[in-house]
């Protein structure tokens, strides 16, 4: 894997999280706070996914999608530390072992 | 009080079942997964494939796939408005099971015991999950 292929993961990924970070602000509920949500944030998410998608496309046809993967599971804790961060949400704990199973479940199918 | 605690429809009415967010994040991750495999099936093994994707928006099964994707996203959005993000993005997690096995349906990719192995692992998180949500919703 060359450092820009790595690099394009880790974008494409990033953009994904921002993507659903814009996507939850966007739509959430009057009450939980109004900054960031309507119109202008929804479409910020589709911009930042249509972005990531297109370079994951790319990837997708270079490379296995049992290579892709395993970039998947680590995407997934990042979301969640992104969702603590930007959203404040606060996660149980079975949530986070729920992740970490799904993660682990992941990097298998990934390897295997 | 929770962030998943804004009340969804209630489910009891089989008209008003597919307003729950949680059949919309099901319905979500099956679109997801069918446009992972179309995807696939559309790009397969493109004998020059460029950095970025847009060679690929030749093919009829990508547009299908795209199709799907945006479907997904539809009942996404809607489950977003009900869930918070770190539960709704977990419970998504059953996406990762859906696609190996689809893989294994449609496109004739041979799943590994160590493969289901993953795949099993990764029902079981999507399942330890979505106790909290069940939980809240049982309150309502």
């Amino acid at each position: 894997m060359t450092l820009l292929a790595f690099l394009l993961i880790v974008l494409s990924e990033g953009c994904a999280i921002a993507g659903q970070i814009f996507f939850k602000l966007a739509m959430r509920p009057a009450e939980e706070g109004t900054r960031g949500r309507g119109w202008p944030t929804l479409l910020a998410g589709v911009v930042a996914m249509a972005f990531g998608f297109f370079i994951w496309v790319g990837l997708l046809g270079k490379y296995d999608l049992s290579f892709l993967y395993p970039f998947e599971s680590v995407s997934r804790l990042a979301l969640l530390i992104a969702a603590v961060v930007f959203l404040k949400e606060k996660i149980a704990l079975r949530l986070w072992l729920g992740v970490l199973l799904i993660s682990a479940g992941v990097t298998i199918v990934a390897l295997s | 009080m929770p962030i998943e605690s804004i009340a969804p429809p209630p489910p009891a009415d089989p008209r008003r079942r597919f307003a729950n967010p949680h059949v919309q994040i099901a319905l979500s991750i099956v679109l997801s997964a069918a446009a992972q495999v179309l995807l696939k099936r559309g790009i397969g093994d493109d004998a020059d494939p460029s950095v970025l994707g847009f060679h690929a928006l030749r093919s009829g099964w990508v547009w299908l796939g795209i199709g799907a994707m945006i479907a997904s996203l539809l009942s996404w959005l809607y489950a977003l408005r009900f869930l918070a993000l770190s539960v709704a993005f977990t419970l998504a997690g059953a996406i990762h099971a859906l696609v190996p096995v689809g893989c294994w349906m449609f496109l004739g990719e041979a799943i590994s015991i160590t493969r289901w192995l993953g795949i099993a692992l990764v029902i079981a998180g999507v399942v330890v999950s979505a106790q909290p949500a069940t939980v809240v919703e049982e309150k309502l």
